[in-house]
């Protein structure tokens, strides 16, 4: 996979006034850069903004040389998938299906193929995938996005605590395998979560939010 | 199995659709040693099945497309005052003489449909500002009492001619769509269902929020408003020819779930247009049967088959 680049430059974010001070950083392929910060840091609206859902206050979020607002919606969908931490509400969709829809962004159209089945077998929800989704726990539901997000096949991947409700050797697992993925596929993966402890050995970047300020902590941690 | 399911239910229409038009009230004579059968099967019980199958799928596909939407069980063109404002704007078209400089046919479905559109974007904004909840509900059946009393004010105005006309259209009807006004009714109801079918793995997507599907390439505001103007087309348009039909809207996408328990949603498109069209063909059958001796107007069969079945899912979810 084409090496892929993330430049963010002078980020203000936040919905009318700024949550956090002015943000530069830059990212190449092959990271996995864990995200953390106390329960309302700013955390999750940092990655609404990065996936271009909320429109930052100002300065640039520029993806190979080209500035996020400049890709269209689709565009953006083949560049970008999005794990939140949040529930739906459907009785009859499986545990397959969702994974599928990760398709979308590349055919417009929901269909099983290779990357749902790789997807599915990374994520070792194989014995779930024709479940409904009120039949599988709240860490198999999370598991089920990461898959999705895995299968709609994007060079950058933004996970909002997706280990929030895993057991732990799942969490380790998990980091294990977002680790994995980065590197094979030259990915860029931002994970935010609390469990930096679970995540030391296998991120490559480490980014820590307090009062209003991100901050690279990559050299400390280490 | 989805197949299998779709087949059966495609042999059930069918069936329906032969006794419709061959056996109810009475048994054609294939003969036609009178022309008179043959004028009756040309220019009234066919148009008569065609408008009952075009309806039904059109009301089932609104529906479904409400509940979706508004992520409510119990939304629906008719509950949600979508069929009454529809009626509003037929029933000023008829009584008032409003017209639009096109002809006939055409004036009848644009009111329908602007009347329909305009019921939608208003309950589209309150959904925005209020959530999808009991509150929509209410506001619809709201909605529905405002037009209706409108209606009553038009219909204390109008002539004796107008009134009848009005009040039996009013009550539902499949018959007297024909000529021109069964191709616009066919034309809408067809390109609101083809329309519907390019929407739909959107609709499915939109299963996972907006934000989320936002992120998928989806745009959801416009995914949205297309599938309210094609409610508004859907709905607007049959009511406008066949007056407000109440029940199928909601009791048909509740059934389709049920049996087929699935979001592979241009399946359950097709599921909905033909059971939608069976529930409407078999309230015709009903009504048409000439034990009564008179015809049954089609919101009493509707309403007796489909609202034990709406409270039937109403106690299930209580559950």
């Amino acid at each position: 996979m084409h090496n892929v680049q993330l430049d963010i430059k002078g980020l203000l974010v936040g919905y009318n006034t700024p949550l956090l001070a002015s943000i530069d950083l830059q990212i190449s392929g092959g990271s996995l850069v864990i995200i953390t910060g106390e329960n309302g840091s700013g955390k999750s609206t940092f990655l609404k903004h990065l996936a271009g859902i909320e429109t930052p206050i100002s300065g640039q979020i520029i993806i190979n040389q080209t500035p996020l607002s400049k890709y269209s919606v689709a565009e953006r969908a083949q560049l970008m998938a999005l794990v939140l931490n949040q529930k739906i509400d459907e009785p009859y969709i499986t545990v397959e299906d969702i994974v599928k829809m990760g398709r979308y962004a590349q055919y417009q159209s929901i269909v099983l193929d290779q990357n749902v089945e790789e997807a599915i077998k990374l994520m070792k929800i194989e014995h779930i995938r024709h479940k409904y989704l009120n039949q599988i726990s709240d860490g198999e539901w999370q598991k089920t996005n990461v898959a999705r997000a895995i299968a709609q096949n994007t060079p950058i991947i933004l996970l909002d605590e997706p280990t929030a409700f895993l057991d732990y050797p799942s969490k380790i697992a998990l980091f294990k395998d977002l680790k994995q993925i980065a590197l094979a596929f030259n990915k860029i993966i931002l994970v935010s979560t609390h469990d930096i402890h679970v995540c030391k050995n296998e991120g490559t970047r480490f980014w820590h939010i307090q009062n209003g300020v991100l901050t690279d902590n990559t050299q400390s941690v280490w | 199995m989805f197949k299998f399911h779709i087949f059966l239910l495609i042999l059930l229409l069918i069936a329906l659709l032969g006794v419709d038009v061959f056996l109810i009230p009475n048994v054609v004579d294939f003969s036609f040693k009178n022309l008179e059968d043959l004028f009756i099967l040309n220019q009234f019980r066919l148009p008569k099945a065609i408008t009952a199958l075009l309806t039904g799928s059109s009301l089932a596909l609104s529906g479904f497309i409400l509940q979706q939407l508004f992520k409510n069980q119990l939304a629906g063109p008719y509950i949600l005052g979508v069929s009454s404002g529809a009626s509003l704007f037929v029933a000023l078209f008829i009584i008032l003489g409003a017209s639009f400089p096109i002809f006939q046919s055409l004036n009848v479905s644009v009111a329908g449909f602007l009347g329909a559109i305009l019921v939608l974007i208003f309950i589209s904004l309150l959904s925005f500002k209020y959530g999808n909840g009991y509150l929509i509900l209410l506001f619809g059946v709201i909605i529905g009492m405002i037009t209706g009393s409108l209606q009553t004010l038009l219909v204390a105005m109008a002539s004796v001619g107008e009134l009848k006309s009005f009040t039996m259209w009013s009550m539902g009807s499949f018959s007297q769509v024909i000529d021109v006004d069964l191709i616009v009714l066919s034309f809408s109801a067809i390109a609101g269902i083809v329309w519907a079918f390019l929407l739909m793995p959107q609709l499915s997507i939109l299963i996972l929020g907006n934000e989320i599907a936002t992120s998928m390439g989806i745009n959801p505001k416009r995914v949205s408003f297309s599938l309210l103007v094609c409610t508004g087309l859907l709905t607007g348009v049959t009511t406008a020819f066949c007056g407000p039909i109440a029940f199928i809207g909601i009791a048909i996408p509740n059934l389709v779930k049920l049996l087929f328990k699935t979001v592979n949603f241009r399946l359950m498109l097709f599921a909905n247009c033909i059971l939608g069209a069976i529930m409407a063909l078999l309230g015709d059958i009903v009504a048409s049967l000439s034990v009564w001796g008179f015809q049954v107007p089609i919101n009493v069969t509707t309403t007796l088959i489909g609202g034990p079945f709406v409270i039937y899912i109403l106690f299930k979810k209580r559950k």
